[in-house]
């Protein structure tokens, strides 16, 4: 097993993609939070999305299911318990078809990946009356699109469906300004389209790093694990930890200026 | 539904009086709220048997419930969300963006939004 390339989302993988995300969620979400102009400018869609993918993450972080439908199952009770604003609701139901999709799986295919991904797309789709394009709804639609056409080539694999689905993201974020004149006005890219750009690519690196790890071991020193090491964020991946304060009249300013001098992407709510 | 004394909806200008009826800051509160995520639509306020009604769109304003209160307005809102859903989150998410939106259109501040979630609906598929 060790020697091989993974050929499927197996929970284990899935899980580790997830945490990946998170990490990089967690790193960029400073970032998305400026970008927040739709529906309401109050510069919170990084920090409500990390709030929602940590709640989603916080309950299979125990467990060690070898089923990617377990997981995913975690995943979609997670985060829609924890959603915390618009794009973490949109977001619970991205998570909520993906399992949906994968329902009864303990493994999945490059293009059942890939049909999971436009499923997940669907069922936020199906929660709105009027969507709005050029929203984090326009991004998962066109990141699932682009997974089914890269599924369908012959030598697809589980990173070439996460790769297209990040690329065709990204392609849909740098978009959003010409479908929301809001954006537009503003002249940034939709928060919520970029933050789901960023949890894909964090997934990708994940598999990029197994990928490259697995082949360490095949073929020592190949040139890719090297790639993958450069585009990590100053200070490399680190840590996510978290942790309860419980007390009468804290104060939470202070709590949050000691806090910060600990890390690098602090995050306290209270 | 009008209000005769000038109040936070009316204003003096000088080439003459803007009123705002509430009805028409119920409509855009009510457009506002049917394009919120997870709202499946505005319901009539009070149930009919026991059943929350579903409005259909041109009466949404009928979901809604305007009143002029000292410092601004008062919105009461009903809703049916769709299932799946954080409630609690939804109906804040109305919150804020029922509030954003009436302000941006009347420039009169907004004091609160009540929302009351009068149903859920299952999804098709």
């Amino acid at each position: 097993m060790a020697s091989r390339k993974p050929v499927g989302v197996d929970g284990p993988l899935f899980k580790q993609a997830l945490l990946g995300s998170l990490n990089w969620l967690s790193a960029n979400h400073e970032e998305v939070n400026r970008l927040n102009v739709f529906p309401v400018p109050d510069g919170d869609t990084g920090t409500n999305m990390l709030l929602t993918l940590q709640s989603a993450v916080e309950d299979i972080k125990g467990s060690n299911a070898a089923e990617v439908s377990k997981i995913a199952k975690l995943a979609s009770h997670g985060s829609l318990m924890g959603a915390r604003g618009n794009s973490g609701v949109i977001l619970s139901q991205i998570f909520r078809g993906f399992a949906r999709a994968v329902e009864g799986k303990s493994s999945l295919t490059p293009r059942e990946l890939a049909v999971a991904f436009e499923e997940a797309a669907n069922a936020a789709y199906r929660a709105v009356n009027k969507p709005t394009e050029g929203t984090i709804l326009t991004v998962a639609r066109e990141a699932g699109r682009s997974a089914a056409a890269a599924a369908g080539d012959d030598d697809a694999t589980v990173a070439s469906v996460i790769a297209a689905a990040a690329a065709g993201a990204r392609a849909a974020v740098l978009k959003t300004p010409s479908q929301l004149q809001i954006l537009r006005d503003a002249g940034v890219v939709d928060a919520g389209g970029f933050g789901l750009q960023i949890i894909l690519e964090g997934m990708l690196k994940t598999i990029e790093q197994a990928e490259s790890a697995v082949l360490a071991t095949a073929v020592p020193a190949k040139p890719k694990a090297a790639q993958v090491a450069v585009d990590l964020p100053e200070g490399g991946w680190g840590y996510c930890s978290e942790f309860r304060i419980e007390g009468k009249d804290l104060d939470l300013e202070r709590i949050r200026t000691e806090i910060e001098s600990l890390g690098n992407s602090v995050l306290v709510v209270g | 539904m009008a209000s005769k004394t000038p109040t936070a909806l009316g204003r003096a200008q000088r080439w003459g009086r803007i009123e705002v009826f509430p009805s028409a800051v119920a409509a855009i509160a009510g457009h506002a709220a049917t394009s919120c995520y997870g709202v499946s639509g505005m319901a009539a306020r009070g149930l009919r048997d026991g059943v929350a009604e579903l409005l259909r769109r041109e009466s949404v304003d009928r979901g809604v419930e305007v009143v002029e209160v000292e410092g601004g307005l008062s919105i009461d809102i009903y809703v049916i969300v769709r299932y799946g859903m954080r409630i609690s989150e939804v109906a804040h998410n109305l919150q804020e963006t029922v509030k954003f939106e009436v302000e941006r259109a009347v420039n009169v501040p907004v004091v609160e939004v009540n929302v009351n979630v009068q149903g859920v609906k299952e999804e098709r598929r």
